[in-house]
């Protein structure tokens, strides 16, 4: 089993790039499995991925980065052995530091053949972003073994190049990738890019 | 469905307390102090009388954020982080909508097909500045205010 953890802050587009990824993999021949983690009691997300006819199993109530690490550890051994899925892929909560979460998964499930971190950033939202959670941001990035930059219908190419600048500054080896998940832009060569 | 969904554990190292949100990042200092994150997540029955349809219900949702985010800015909400949602009839049909931004209409998807007279109404709201009790007062009171039906909310 090999997991891919698709981090990144509220409203960056983890679910829609999770279910476009999900799809290209599925009619790849692939077997996949989906974790979904939400902050509060309940949530909406996992209807989106079970509407899509995916396994999902959902972590309510913390961060999976810290306060439900054992849940997360223990839905990874339950789909492993339930569901045998080639890739279990991730959604943590948008509040996720996923660098904590690969220490979980490092320490606790070893068997996992191999783990890719996929951090989506708002281009849209970059700037506000910088001023109110920078340190979270960053955390999210360092993080990083590929950045998306989504939403790049929404600004300008100077923008894009900016924040491109910007996460290279945070993150030297992370490949980036400029996408529009709204529109499927760039998708593909971001798949590649992961698997 | 994958058995054992909506598992609740706890930490393993139980190194770190809790903070905001249930989140516990203190080596990382995730947050400006003030402006940590604050959350409501909550199920809703809602019965409407007489039934109405899909539009009906977006106008009067779209009123209710817009209402729920102009209280919580007036309160000292930093950032909306996000403002989601999904409708689910008894027949399953469901809309979901989601808002990341002080400024905009929620963004929607899906569709009822046919009047409804009830709703279970999923809500989960992440927003930054304010507290979470807060955050609670508002929904209620924005809800109540902007949607004109009997509501058992479940938390």
């Amino acid at each position: 089993m090999k997991l891919l953890c698709i981090a990144g802050f509220l409203g960056s587009g983890k679910t829609t790039v999770l279910l476009e990824l999900a799809r290209t993999m599925t009619q790849s021949g692939l077997q996949l499995a989906i974790v979904e983690n939400e902050i509060g009691d309940v949530g909406v997300d996992g209807g989106y991925v079970r509407e899509a006819g995916l396994p999902v199993q959902e972590l309510f109530g913390g961060c999976i980065c810290c306060t439900l690490q054992t849940g997360l550890v223990e839905t990874l051994r339950a789909l492993e052995l339930q569901y045998a899925p080639d890739w279990v892929v991730v959604e943590p909560t948008g509040l996720a530091a996923p660098g904590d979460l690969m220490k979980t998964v490092r320490t606790y499930m070893p068997q996992i053949a191999r783990s890719r971190v996929l951090t989506l950033v708002d281009a849209g939202r970059w700037e506000m972003l910088q001023q109110v959670v920078e340190p979270l941001i960053t955390a999210q990035l360092e993080a990083a073994d590929v950045v998306a930059v989504n939403k790049i219908d929404q600004v300008d190419e100077g923008v894009v190049d900016h924040i491109e600048e910007a996460v290279r500054r945070i993150n030297a080896t992370a490949a980036i990738r400029r996408v529009s998940a709204a529109s499927g832009s760039g998708l593909g060569d971001l798949q590649g890019c992961l698997l | 469905m994958i058995p054992g969904e909506e598992a609740r554990h706890g930490r393993m190292d139980g190194g770190e307390a809790a903070h905001s949100a249930g989140h516990s990042h203190a080596e990382l200092n995730c947050f400006v102090p003030g402006t940590e994150p604050a959350v409501f997540a909550a199920v809703a029955e809602v019965s409407l009388a007489p039934a109405v349809t899909g539009g009906q219900l977006t106008a009067a949702v779209d009123s209710f954020v817009l209402a729920l985010v102009d209280q919580l800015m007036a309160a000292g909400c930093v950032l909306v982080g996000h403002i989601k949602g999904a409708l689910e009839s008894a027949a399953g049909r469901r809309l979901m909508f989601s808002v990341i931004s002080a400024t905009e209409a929620p963004h929607w998807s899906g569709n009822l097909c046919e009047p409804v007279p009830k709703l279970r109404v999923t809500l989960n709201v992440i927003v930054f500045g304010v507290t979470d009790q807060e955050v609670q007062d508002a929904v209620f009171r924005c809800w109540s205010a902007q949607v004109n039906a009997s509501t058992q909310w479940q938390r």
